[in-house]
């Protein structure tokens, strides 16, 4: 017994010791820093290493390969850690949250940029630029990089929290040989009935040909990105001013409703497809249509792919509101606990900057090109040539609104994907229960009443009302 | 079990004391930590609430909500089947494996790869190379039958994930029981053919009787890795569609890594342990009891 | 006796279809990895093999990962043999107060899932600096391979007849030198399984891996995550990791299922 109790005594100091470090996270990161301060001089002969926590995306296995270029110019060694999207996102939050402080610089979505600079867990860029030197300053070219991305890439009170390494909207991809074979045509600006129009009508599974591929896989990240979209094409959104939540509204019925009939003409077995599933299956020719993020657009364009030089593209659907067009992607963020944020921030800019995306089209080709990000990149006629994508994928990056993502105001920002902390955790209910819809498990009425109150629990214990 | 009574003293415990001291610091700490982490609330992704003592209402809010019965429910039900099938399957394979002919050996071995290699891996070929209905072997399979393909993780994603455990893990079972198998004397296998015993009653009558020890090992083992089973599911349905195939892991995962709320998926992983510990224990009794 | 004879040949044929059946997945796995990215999704055996995959795959960052791996497992699988062995011995046939419930402590915290304590245990090693640290996955390795070698081989030190104990003890051995000279012998294979099995935990473990790694001390199956993706496809190289990865546990797989049979068996010889 008493050693039992002493046991006891001896975790519950050393938890105690843990809430020290957690609370005082400030003065905890100081203290590393001045800790680690010799240790840095004695380095600064070759110049230091930045470790990069990153999301394996084409773009950043891309980044990864040309970092070495970097580290013949500079001396700098930059590391990389690439991992699947599921695992990353949990590492960084990790990380950055718990203190451990490991990375200098982090990739993030973009419903993460801004809370995470809020959190005090990553650094604002925007003192940073401001102390560059002119030359700098103008060689970096802020201004170039697309002011809606910007947006998204910040926080609300904190100004800019990261800078895009890509970028991208959604648009509709389609077809061109299955349309033509069926006398169908695109409408120049499509409706969400448009689509599900020409969907059923090229819908032909038994053969191998889905009416669309969009994505069914239940994830915060997966299928609620799509539907976020459509969700506020059809009028829906989640809190009202007063962050009431305000998801068992007709127009989010109808949003769901929509969704699981525009499944039956999607790909089979739809709630196992995610991202990747339904973009292998529209570059293999097995979709008609494709709804996704505009990187996909350099995917279909790409030699391996079977579907090159057929696909036709189109904006966004609509229903009620316009502009429905998401902004997503990655952006890469300094650590507050990083050690070498000077390094950290001179590689940021290298990897983000002209003359990267230049370096990426001379050794990776045209469709390789990091998108979505500076407008320069698009008036490059090699690259509009090269990419008959690039002119769309322009127009929805330009009109997707961050600000405004449905028709009343929200008391938050982000399109389909809410600028939220707790939006990882009811955006996982919620993308559960929308799959459970769709795959007949349960009824609408009852999706949507959980759904609600999740979101409501999630803005009382989140402290938003008061 | 102890077989010292007669000896002298001497500083065995000298011996096991690191062992001892070695496995409390590395499992009891920890979960320690996690019973205290219980009763607090505590969002990594809110640092500006703070942590903040919670009293017992994760425990009330776990024990309340709809989801945590379901998939207690499904954990029930995986380790149930599981442990059933692989049993009845491992005997059926040791029984059909304990024979002699050319290539016996190295048949018998690929019959064991499957718990060799990772889970995930051999669930993301399952996942993609297999049983995905528009691309893997599953679409091209029906297509040449000329029937639906079969929606394994949409519709049946319980059944998939049952499926799956029980393939990984009945070369484990197997494994066990084939080696009581072998230790069968011949002796015993004479006199039954003597005795005119046919190939099914022999197998109820003598072999199982004999091997019983080998299958409680392997039941129990089975069990404590079935419960824990978290990679599978992770992969390849992520305990979807909705929460149809999480398990209790799989739950304490999510509450973890998507809600970040640290104090609940304590709660979980406590409730967790507890039923874990109930459970073995009334499989241990059980055994037990047979046994004398 | 003619029956018989074409009955046995039968029931030997099933079971090498059912061998053949079960190892499928595997099998696909690894032929797949020899296929260019636009063949994967195709079923067929016919198809010219590349290397491709294995090239893209086997980079600096691989071996890298390797040698964590190998290092990390062959560094627990040896701890926890020094560990367990000792143990076991101790609680069979050494005089303790209660050696069946200490025994019963050992077996249930096997009980405890990872998840469970991930984040107490991520907070702990880096409290005490030792996350991206190789020690720290050993540490935790051990941490669930003691206790399950201690419950195997407490198993067959059991079923080491006591006549060969107290025959030790007649020729003047003290028990430590019975211990190295007569028990280890006997319960070798025994020991080789556990050790074994320990081994393909170890390997294979994904959880830790990845929560307390950055870039340092990460293991193969952390590689294999990169395949394992949301964005892309990389079927092809998905199958060439795996395949890599699963290769070492197959082989060692293949040339000791007999002494790991046998060691499971050496576990049930009656005294």
């Amino acid at each position: 017994m008493k050693k039992k109790v002493l046991s006891l005594i001896l975790a519950t100091a050393m938890v105690g010791t843990m809430f020290v470090g957690c609370g005082g996270s400030d003065s905890g990161s100081d203290n590393k820093d001045s800790g680690s301060d010799g240790k840095e001089t004695e380095e600064s002969g070759d110049a230091g290493e930045i470790k990069v926590a990153s999301v394996n995306n084409d773009a950043m296995v891309i980044m990864e390969e040309l970092s070495k270029k970097y580290t013949e110019e500079t001396g700098t060694k930059v590391t990389f850690t690439i991992l699947s999207e599921n695992e990353i996102r949990s590492k960084i939050t990790q990380d950055v949250g718990l203190g451990g402080g490991e990375y200098d610089l982090v990739t993030l979505g973009t419903s993460d940029m801004g809370t995470y600079l809020d959190n005090g867990w990553t650094e604002a860029l925007d003192p940073m630029f401001d102390a560059l030197s002119d030359e700098e300053k103008s060689e970096y070219d802020l201004d170039d990089v697309f002011q809606s991305v910007r947006t998204s890439c910040s926080s609300e009170t904190k100004g800019l929290a990261a800078l895009p390494f890509y970028s991208e909207s959604t648009m509709i991809c389609y077809n061109k040989e299955i349309f033509e074979s069926k006398n169908l045509t695109m409408p120049e600006n499509p409706t969400w009935e448009d689509i599900y129009d020409l969907a059923s009508q090229c819908d032909d599974k038994a053969n191998g040909v889905a009416g669309i591929a969009i994505r069914g896989l239940a994830g915060y990240g997966e299928n609620m990105y799509i539907f976020g979209s459509i969700m506020n094409a059809f009028g829906g959104q989640y809190y009202d001013m007063d962050w009431n939540a305000t998801y068992d509204t007709p127009e989010v019925k109808e949003a769901w409703e929509f969704y699981k009939k525009l499944l039956t003409v999607a790909e089979d077995s739809p709630t196992t497809c995610g991202y990747t599933e339904c973009l292998n299956l529209f570059a293999q020719g097995k979709a008609a249509i494709y709804y996704d993020a505009t990187v996909s657009a350099g995917t279909f364009a790409k030699d391996d792919s079977d579907v090159k030089g057929k696909v036709g593209y189109a904006p966004a659907p609509t229903a009620k509101k316009e502009n429905t067009g998401t902004i997503g992607g990655w952006g890469i963020a300094i650590t507050a606990g990083s050690k070498n944020k000077d390094a950290a921030f001179d590689f940021l800019r290298w990897a983000t900057s002209k003359e990267y995306v230049k370096l990426v089209q001379e050794e990776k080709g045209f469709p390789s090109t990091p998108s979505g990000t500076r407008v320069s990149t698009y008036e490059n006629q090699e690259y509009l040539d090269a990419c008959d994508f690039a002119a769309t994928t322009k127009i929805a990056i330009e009109t997707a609104d961050a600000i405004h993502p449905a028709i009343e105001d929200t008391p938050y920002t982000g399109n389909s994907l809410p600028n939220l902390p707790e939006y990882s955790s009811w955006g996982e209910t919620l993308a559960a229960e929308l799959a459970s819809y769709v795959s007949g498990q349960k009824d609408l009425d009852a999706c949507i009443a959980d759904c609600q109150s999740a979101i409501d629990t999630a803005a009382e214990d989140g402290g938003y009302r008061d | 079990m102890n077989k010292a009574n007669t000896k002298k003293k001497d500083h065995s415990t000298r011996v096991l004391l690191p062992a001892v001291i070695f496995v409390a610091a590395v499992t009891q700490i920890p979960f320690v930590v996690t019973i205290i982490f219980s009763f607090l609330k505590w969002n990594v992704k809110r640092p500006d609430l703070g942590i903040k003592f919670n009293g017992i209402k994760n425990f009330v809010d776990v024990l309340t909500a709809k989801n945590f019965y379901i998939v207690l429910k499904n954990t029930l039900i995986i380790i149930v089947v599981c442990l059933v099938l692989c049993t009845v399957l491992a005997i059926l394979l040791g029984v059909l494996f304990n024979r002699k002919f050319p290539g016996g050996y190295f048949f018998r071995t690929l019959l064991v790869m499957p718990y060799f290699v990772m889970d995930s891996v051999v669930g993301i070929v399952w996942k993609t190379l297999l049983l995905n209905p528009s691309m893997g072997l599953n679409y091209y399979i029906s297509k040449f039958f000329g029937f639906q393909p079969i929606d394994f993780f949409g519709k049946h994603s319980l059944a998939t994930v049952v499926i799956l455990i029980i393939w990984q893990w009945t070369p484990f079972f197997f494994l066990i029981i084939m080696a009581g198998l072998q230790n069968i004397p011949d002796d015993v296998i004479e006199s039954a053919k003597i005795d005119g015993a046919n190939g099914f009653r022999r197998l109820v009558s003598i072999d199982i009787p004999i091997i019983k020890k080998h299958i409680i090992t392997a039941m129990t083992l089975g069990l404590i890795n079935i419960l824990k089973v978290f990679g599978l599911v992770y992969v390849t349905t992520q305990g979807g569609p909705g929460v149809s195939s999480a398990n209790l892991p799989y739950l304490t995962y999510r509450t973890v890594f998507y809600d970040w709320s640290v104090g609940r998926a304590a709660a979980i992983a406590v409730v967790t342990v507890a039923i874990t510990l109930f459970i073995t224990q009334k499989f241990f009794k059980a055994t037990n009891k047979d046994e004398e | 006796m003619k029956k018989a004879k074409i009955k046995y040949a039968l029931l030997c044929l099933l079971a090498v279809v059912v061998a053949l059946v079960w190892v499928f997945p595997i099998f696909y796995m690894i032929i797949s990895s020899f296929k260019a990215e636009a063949d994967v999704v195709v079923p067929g055996f016919i198809f010219s093999p590349t290397l491709e995959n294995y090239q893209t795959v086997l980079s600096d960052t691989f071996f890298q990962y390797l040698g964590n791996s190998v290092m990390i497992t062959i560094g627990t699988v040896i701890v926890t043999v020094l560990l367990a062995v000792p143990a076991a011995y101790a609680l069979v046939f050494t005089p303790l107060k209660d050696p069946n419930n200490v025994y019963f402590w050992f077996v249930s915290t096997t009980f405890l899932p990872a998840i469970a304590v991930i984040i107490p245990v991520y907070l702990i090693f880096q409290r005490i600096g030792l996350v991206d640290n190789p020690l720290a996955l050993i540490i935790l390795y051990c941490g669930a391979g003691v206790p399950l070698m201690i419950w195997l081989v407490t198993n067959f030190f059991k079923e080491v007849p006591m006549e060969i104990v107290e025959a030790a003890q007649l020729d003047g051995c003290n028990r430590w030198q019975a211990f190295w000279q007569i028990m280890i012998p006997l319960v070798r294979n025994g020991i080789f399984s556990a050790a074994l099995l320990v081994f393909i935990i170890t390997w294979n473990e994904f959880f830790f891996a990845v929560t307390i790694t950055y870039t340092e001390s990460a293991t193969l199956p952390v590689y294999m995550s990169k395949y394992m993706t949301q964005q892309g496809y990389f079927w092809g190289k998905m199958c060439a990791t795996g395949t890599l990865i699963c290769i070492i546990p197959i082989i060692l797989g293949f040339f000791t299922q007999k002494a790991l049979v046998k060691g499971l068996t050496s576990g049930s010889v009656k005294g």
